[in-house]
């Protein structure tokens, strides 16, 4: 477990938020490339420091790239002459470089915060009591599903299951997520009910209350900071070539 | 004398976690090994490594005298080598009673015959054969872990793994799990703070503590 001191949950999805508004809003691609190798340049400073996220950042990089690559196919080619398409390029290179700016900003600066703490960050923020309460269920349930097809693999594996190409196969896969379904369905009964005897209510939420913006250490402040002047540096670049 | 599951200064982390740093421990044919130890002493990660589930860091594990390095070597044992889970709700993956408990033996190449028919036996052994056609769903906490347990008997292991056997259960179900375990006259490696199961069950106990074995 790394102990490194990790900045105030509201700061760090107010910055998360800036940067993906920043790369959403900029067409210029220079501004995109230099937000990109900052964002590269910071995981590899944040995985140093702690390398148990690597696996998990990677894993998330390659799953999103894979799906850049469907872009890349639909948008970059004109298939009814067999021609590369300009614009189409264009558009998948500015997509390919916000989602993995996005992607990373959120895997670097909201790096182990359970769904309870970014929904309790997002009321921090201003949104609706309701809809952090909302946020942090969505969170909880997905992870819870993500727990049971862990434990429903292991135990098929356990009773000499492998998956191969085949009828049985596929009838196993569909069994399991049925039972994934019903499993999970029941599990989040049991958890609902549980969080409902514990005062919780979808429109009541028993937040913690946060702490002081005033009483924040600056070394949080400064992380925003360093954030802002960034997205500031990135996107004056455009600016700043032209009048050279 | 050759051990049906031998593990050796075996070390395990979950998620960044060391759980067992030097676990040794060796079980004999014939032998009911409990593993004794408190809550989260690692008793069920103990089980799942000497099966493969979970990736063991360093150390060695000798499985039906086979060296166990990775799935490929654990993979083609997991039939002779049945593992109860602590909750039987991580184990039944059928939607009947019949169909889970034949599960297992397809996973073994059985044709449906074969499998039927050794469903139809385990399900004999612990009673409940007449539930072959209740949804798994249905039953109760009791009624599930027999069910599992006839998933592994009928898959006619050579060792069984079991992880707390009896928590919570009724006294009634507790004597008769018992009951069908020592009928079963397998080798096994109970992971369990229950005195009753050790008295009764274990042949020989050991101590989980701090990631290590100590008798």
């Amino acid at each position: 477990m790394s102990h490194v001191h990790r900045p105030d949950g509201r700061l760090r999805l107010a910055a998360t938020l800036l940067v993906s508004v920043a790369a959403a809003l900029t067409q210029a691609l220079s501004s995109l490339y230099a937000m990109l190798l900052i964002a590269l340049l910071a995981m590899v400073i944040v995985v140093t420091a702690d390398k148990t996220l690597l696996n998990n950042i990677g894993r998330r990089v390659l799953r999103v790239n894979a799906f850049l690559v469907i872009v890349w196919i639909t948008t970059s080619v004109n298939w009814r002459y067999m021609a590369i398409d300009e614009a189409g390029t264009l558009l998948a290179t500015q997509m390919s470089m916000r989602v993995n700016i996005v992607t990373l900003a959120a895997s670097l600066l909201l790096a182990r915060m359970s769904g309870v703490e970014l929904g309790r960050a997002a009321v921090g923020l201003g949104l609706p009591n309701a809809l952090g309460a909302l946020l942090a269920q969505v969170a909880r349930q997905v992870s819870l599903l993500s727990e049971t097809k862990t434990r429903l693999e292991r135990a098929m594996r356990a009773r000499a299951y492998r998956s191969a190409l085949g009828f049985r196969s596929l009838q196993v896969s569909a069994q399991m997520v049925a039972w994934l379904i019903i499993h999970a369905l029941a599990r989040s009964e049991r958890i609902s009910l549980g969080l409902r005897s514990r005062g919780m209510s979808s429109t009541r939420w028993p937040t913690r209350e946060s702490t002081a913006w005033r009483a924040l250490p600056k070394a949080d402040w400064s992380t925003l900071g360093a954030v802002i002047v960034i997205i500031g540096f990135c996107l004056l670049l455009p600016t700043l070539e032209i009048q050279k | 004398m050759t051990a049906l599951l031998r593990m050796q200064e075996v070390a395990v982390t979950r998620s960044t976690r060391p759980v067992l740093h030097s676990a040794t421990l060796a079980l004999h044919r014939g032998e009911r090994l409990a593993v004794r130890g408190g809550i989260g002493a690692g008793k069920s990660t103990l089980l799942l490594a000497a099966l493969g589930l979970l990736e063991h860091q360093s150390g060695s594990i000798e499985l039906l005298g086979q060296r166990c390095r990775g799935e490929d070597d654990f993979a083609p044992l997991r039939g002779k080598v049945g593992l109860l889970f602590q909750d039987p709700d991580d184990q039944l993956i059928g939607p009947t009673v019949l169909e889970d408990v034949e599960f297992g033996p397809l996973n073994l190449g059985w044709d449906a015959h074969r499998a039927h028919h050794a469903a139809d036996d385990a399900l004999d052994e612990v009673g409940l054969l007449h539930l072959s056609e209740r949804p798994v769903h249905e039953l109760s906490g009791g009624e599930k872990r027999l069910v599992a347990l006839a998933g592994l008997l009928a898959m006619k292991p050579t060792v069984l793994l079991l992880d707390e056997p009896t928590v919570s259960l009724d006294s009634d179900t507790t004597e008769r799990i018992l009951e069908i375990l020592l009928a079963s006259k397998l080798s096994m490696l109970v992971a369990t703070h229950d005195p009753l199961c050790i008295d009764r069950l274990a042949t020989r106990s050991v101590l989980l503590e701090h990631g290590a074995i100590t008798d």
